[in-house]
């Protein structure tokens, strides 16, 4: 279905990435709303940027507030940095973290007591205000001030700094603490900062903190001034901060659910033997000795792959979780990459130019696939072979289409324990020898053999504590008379995005208009499965707030104390996906006027909630004791699932609430829990503006039919099929191929990719587009069959003519209604109607009967019901 | 207890994971058998036994089942050859032991997917029946190299299956065979030996009442996928061509099977679905004490390894046999081996 939370099929890689992306974007988006960024200030306040040509916003959410630089005169990077600790460990954006977190939590955006704000200058006025110092001018001042900078000393002991024309105490605050220089010789940057973990870890320039901290409470700015005593004093506090640094860090790891401590302690007996704690022991030795902490990490790739981390000597699975995950890193499962480290990219040698060279000879190398594909290489201006030859394969890239880099060492063991690049392998030997080197099923076969962990945590919400005082007060200002809806989701509808998330937020929105409640429970830890354990913590959001995390025991007293205070409660449950079932039960049991539960997915059915047998066909939920469930990766759990589920549904007082006819049907079929009413609410509507006008079947003489798949290019979402088809019409100038969404993903040449951008109340961006390119037809591909289709939606408001597969659920009915399509059974007939152009003449048919341009408009959801 | 009918399988301990997923599918599709399994292996120190009883009805030692000199006639045999050599006296032991009215041999690398209805009710007809790596001829060049020739190599019947009745004809046919396998069950292919397997092309020539089971769903496997479909229908069950899937014979776990059935069930996605399930199964049921490539009788009773040209000498040499009826001894075969052999070279 569309609702499909995009993250549910990507691996854990691939999601982090994507998510990063997505954290950018919505950084942006959330960023530009809250007018606490100024772009006249900051081109104004800092003319090198504008000089450089590079986006104000861009610039400072990437670097510019690493660099203390403020987004407006509202906010002051570095003071919000100093002040608040844990954003600096979290090394997250400090203006962001504040319109997340920080203002909900009252904290200081600049200073307090502040001259009072005059009122926002017009763009003329602006011109001619003079402009306030920012962060390091003011640093500047208090060091220069001092008589700790020694602007001679600097200079002679620094010659490389003469032809520099900063002036050089800006340089020692910009650069030069950062690269251990000394101010002068009354203080030594080094020292202080290794004598002093906590100055070191909140990264503040070491000579402003001894200034206006350090040296009021007897911190020593040279060695020589300590003494016997306080050295050892002092190493002893050192040994006690590391040892805290330490355990910090093995549970960072420990939450990050990264780290597999089976596979660890499998794949190294001797650590088993000793019964040290794995992660302690990756920690202190494992990585340092190359071993992986789970099979989806390689040690030796990434810390040999970046070089800052190899610089730093940093644990590669702690920068990753810390740095890595968030800047889109690259990892590669542990069998793949090396196990020592040895330098992959060490200087070319003699056999190495002769490998490279033959395979390029061989003519096996795809230089413009593999630029197309991998647009890092192309932004980097590396040599694509070379890359290829050195690294590539190591981090699982494919050198053309044809070839494919894990199947290749899937299938030749000898080619992987020797660690022969395969390509060379292939063009030296496997080609004569008649080896594989593309899986002939590979689309199938990279999804099938992925394995699915039920207690596998995907990513982790970390929130402050909930302050409970402040949330009862807060949601006690409304009068008893309001009703109160708690609704259950799988993450934070305020950060990801996805059809679950968009219709909670909408409809917290209309409950909201109402003068009601809405407080949304989800699990902080996004796994795949129904949770048992005793630790499960949930996310609350309250009203479109983030409030934090809370443990289940004080959730349930919560919620238990505030129900009783309305006079009217409703549960609202999008997904039991990662909820805690004995939470649930206890939840359960309060007194609601009326419970809902929405089929967004068949989660209630199989906790492989897309019905996909091992997530290639739809499998129609079979009996659990059936081959399917039997060797299904869901099967295992299947069983034990429906019972959880169905215990919830024991008082039988459960409404439910279908998206479409068809979810009901496929669901109500399926199960034989005990549920109340059944509710028809679609997630929107259209509304007909006007007919699609129609050149004639001779426009077509002409002009190409232009073709589009809608969405992200996924396997689950039909893109294989989608690309499959363009390839095969490329010489076909009847046709033309798009692709709306995200470019990621598509590597087709012959499909042009146009980026859609989404706005929560924006529902016909996408129809908007497709207009705008005169999109003829699109098809729909799904393999799952969709609980509700929002692209379908889009397509049809859009006035397109729409091919749908038959086992694409609730798509092929909406076409139906709308009269807007027709339905084709298998690959091999969807290519036949393009192949003898009756395609063209359904089209045409279907103008001729009417097809509309229309406006989406959003329901109100579950608030209809309560 | 009811042993009217059996179904046994053999192996050493290193198999134990497969041997185990093929008695739990087994009994879930056919509880009206019993699993009987047959270990030509000791368990290695700190294993618990318990492990292995509680899968199988009964699991019995193969040096416990009068295979005369039993140490001598092991030794001159390497693992697969061991293991499928006793299959023979296996058969042999169970109908006198039981005198079950059908029994069926099946390789540990085997999972079960349905009932064994078909072979049940045959066997009230026939009192032989097997299976061939092949039912279908091909054009494809490949095909026929592979796995055509490979037959004609290989054996024509795949032995992973066999069934007899404990009527006349099926004695017959285990003590016949029971005879062979003591002699020749060897992977000698330039002399026309298979192992257990080539033994059986004679089978039509000798035995009357045998049936050769060409049905799709039975023994499937990388040699005959090429003119396989597999497909599940809505209801979840798998089928072959139309026809329930009644056993796959996941023959060569890694990369040389993988190969194998990828070159021939290309796009058929349900097959590589079977796989990646045995793979994940067999890993679940690997969490046990036994070392990677355990197998008690690859080494003398002083640890030390028992090399293949140790085994073909002593083969070849009937003074050897006789003068070491135990050749496992340290102080007998091996001295001797030392002294004599290695001071030569």
């Amino acid at each position: 279905m569309s609702f499909n939370f995009l993250s549910g099929f990507l691996p854990g890689n691939v999601l982090s990435k994507l998510r990063g992306e997505y954290i950018n974007d919505e950084m942006r988006e959330m960023v530009l709303q809250s007018g606490m960024f100024d772009e006249d200030y900051y081109f104004r306040k800092y003319p090198d940027v504008k000089n450089a040509g590079q986006g104000a916003l861009q610039h400072y959410l990437s670097r510019g507030w690493k660099e203390g630089r403020n987004p407006s005169e509202e906010f002051d990077t570095f003071y919000y940095l100093r002040n608040n600790p844990d954003v600096i460990k979290l090394k997250t954006n400090p203006l962001v973290h504040y319109l997340l977190h920080g203002k909900a939590e009252k904290r200081n955006a600049i200073p307090p007591n502040p001259k009072p704000t005059p009122p926002r200058p017009t763009p003329e006025a602006r011109e001619k205000q003079p402009s306030k110092p920012d962060v390091i001018e003011i640093e500047m001042n208090s060091i220069a001030g001092s008589g700790y900078f020694d602007e001679e000393y600097y200079l002679k002991e620094y010659n490389d700094l003469k032809a520099n024309e900063l002036n050089p105490v800006r340089h020692y605050c910009l650069f030069g603490w950062k690269e251990k220089r000394n101010p002068s010789e009354k203080f030594n940057t080094a020292f202080y900062l290794e004598k002093y973990p906590d100055v070191r870890k909140s990264e503040i320039n070491p000579l402003l903190h001894y200034i206006k901290f350090g040296m009021a409470e007897g911190r020593k700015p040279l060695p020589e001034l300590i003494s016997e005593n306080e050295v050892q004093n002092s190493d002893e506090k050192l040994l006690a901060t590391e040892e805290a640094e330490k355990q910090d860090d093995v549970t960072l790891i420990r939450e990050s659910g990264l780290f597999d401590e089976e596979y660890y302690l499998n794949e190294n007996p001797d650590v088993k033997e000793s019964g040290a704690d794995p992660i302690e022991h990756y920690c202190e030795f494992g990585w340092k000795e190359g071993r992986n902490p789970s099979p989806d990490f390689n040690t030796v790739f990434y810390f040999q792959e970046y070089e800052d981390v190899k610089e730093g000597g940093d644990n590669p699975l702690l920068h990753y979780i810390k740095f890595g995950r968030g800047e889109g890193r690259k990892i590669v499962f542990a069998e793949i990459g090396g196990s020592e480290f040895d330098d992959i990219t060490s200087p070319k040698n003699n056999q190495d130019i002769k490998e490279i060279q033959l395979i390029r000879e061989s003519g096996l190398f795809d230089e413009a696939f593999y630029l197309k594909t991998y647009p890092d290489i192309k932004e980097a201006g590396i040599e694509p072979l070379e890359h290829y030859y050195y690294s590539g394969w190591i981090e699982g890239r494919n050198p053309s289409k044809n070839f494919i880099t894990l199947d290749y060492l899937d299938f030749n063991s000898d080619v992987k324990q020797d660690r022969v690049n395969p390509l060379y392998h292939y063009a030296v030997a496997g080609l004569s020898e008649g080896r594989i080197a593309r899986h002939p099923a590979h689309d199938y076969y990279s999804v099938i053999k992925s394995e699915f962990k039920k207690d596998k945590v995907l990513y982790k919400e970390s929130g402050a504590p909930v302050d409970m005082e402040n949330l009862s007060n807060d949601i006690r200002s409304f009068s008893p008379a309001s009703k109160l809806i708690i609704s259950l989701g799988h993450d934070n509808y305020l950060k990801y995005r996805g059809g679950i998330q968009s219709c909670v937020m909408q409809e917290q929105i209309v409950f909201n208009e109402q003068g009601h409640v809405y407080l949304n429970v989800f699990p902080d830890e996004v796994v795949y499965n129904l949770r048992n354990n005793s630790d499960w913590q949930g996310g609350l959001i309250f009203n479109g707030s983030h409030t934090g995390t809370i443990s289940a025991k004080e959730l349930f007293f919560f919620l238990e104390d505030i129900v009783t205070y309305f006079s009217a409660s409703f549960l609202v449950i999008h997904t039991l996906l990662g909820h805690n079932i004995t939470f649930l039960k206890e939840l359960f049991s309060l007194n609601f006027v009326k419970s809902f539960l929405w089929l967004h997915d068949f989660f209630t059915i199989c906790p492989g909630y897309r019905l996909l047998r091992n997530e290639v066909e739809f499998c129609n939920a079979p009996s659990v004791n059936s081959n399917a469930c039997e060797i299904c990766k869901y099967g295992f759990i299947r069983k034990k699932h429906i019972r959880e589920v169905g215990n919830l549904f024991q008082n039988g007082n459960i409404d439910i609430i279908a998206p479409s006819e068809y979810a009901l049907k496929l669901w109500a079929k399926k199960v034989s829990f005990n549920y109340n009413e059944t509710h028809l609410i679609p997630h929107k509507q259209i509304k007909k503006r006007g007919k699609r006008s129609f050149g004639g079947i001779d426009y077509f003489n002409n002009n190409p039919l232009k073709v589009a798949f809608l969405g992200f290019p996924s396997y689950f979402k039909g893109w294989t099929y989608y690309a499959e088809l363009a390839e095969s019409l490329k010489a076909d100038n009847r046709f033309r191929f798009y692709h709306f969404g995200r470019a990621s993903g598509n590597h087709c040449d012959v499909i042009t990719n146009l980026e859609v951008e989404y706005r929560q109340d924006d529902f016909n961006a996408m129809s908007r587009s497709l207009k705008e390119k005169d999109i003829h037809v699109v098809i729909m591909l799904s393999l799952c069959p969709e609980t509700y289709s929002l692209t379908t939606i889009e397509a049809i408001a859009a006035g397109c003519f729409i091919l749908a597969y038959k086992d694409s659920g609730n798509v092929t009915k909406l076409i139906e209604q709308y009269n807007s399509g027709n339905v084709f059974n298998s690959k091999t007939e969807l290519l036949e109607l393009f192949q003898s152009g009756e395609i063209l003449v359904r089209y045409e048919d279907a103008c001729k009967n009417g097809l509309y341009y229309s406006d989406i408009e959003t329901n109100r959801l579950s608030y209809k019901l309560t | 207890m009811d042993y009217k009918r059996i179904c046994y399988t053999s192996f050493s301990y290193s198999y134990l994971p497969k041997a185990i997923l093929l008695a739990r599918t087994f009994k879930k599709y056919n509880p009206g058998w019993k699993v009987v399994a047959f270990v030509t292996d000791k368990e290695p120190e700190g294993f618990d036994n318990s492990l292995i009883l509680k899968e199988f009805d009964v699991v019995i030692n193969t040096d416990e089942i009068g295979i005369p000199n039993y140490q001598s006639w092991l030794f001159r045999h390497s693992i697969v050859e061991a293991c499928t050599a006793v299959k023979g006296h296996a058969m042999k032991y169970l109908l006198d032991r039981y005198s079950p009215q059908k029994i069926m041999y099946l390789d540990p690398d085997i999972a079960v997917f349905n009932e064994f209805s078909m072979v049940d009710q045959l066997l009230d007809d026939y009192d032989i029946l097997l299976t061939p790596h092949q039912v279908a001829f091909t054009d494809d060049d490949s095909a026929i190299r592979d796995n055509e020739i490979g037959s004609l190599k290989h054996g024509v019947f795949n032995l992973g299956f066999v069934a007899v009745t404990g009527r006349y004809e099926g004695l017959k046919f285990a003590n016949w065979w029971a005879d062979r396998l003591y002699d020749f069950c060897y992977d000698d292919i330039p002399n026309g030996l298979f192992t257990d397997q080539k033994w059986c092309n004679l089978v039509p020539a000798f035995f009357d009442n045998v049936k050769i089971i060409r049905d799709f769903g039975h023994n499937v496997a990388s040699w005959n996928i090429y003119n396989r479909d597999i497909h599940f229908l809505k209801d979840g069950s798998l089928v072959v061509n139309g026809r329930p899937l009644i056993f796959y014979h996941f023959t060569k776990l890694g990369p040389v099977g993988e190969v194998m059935t990828a070159k021939y069930a290309k796009t058929n996605y349900e097959v590589y679905e079977l796989w990646a399930w045995y793979k994940r199964k067999v890993k679940e049921l690997s969490q046990n004490n036994i070392p990677d490539g355990w197998w008690f009788y690859n080494n003398f009773q002083n640890g030390e390894k028992i090399l293949p040209e140790m085994r073909c000498l002593f083969k070849s040499r009937q003074d050897l046999q006789k003068q070491f009826p135990n050749p496992f001894q340290s102080n007998g075969f091996l001295n001797w081996y030392v002294d004599d052999v290695r001071s030569v070279n």
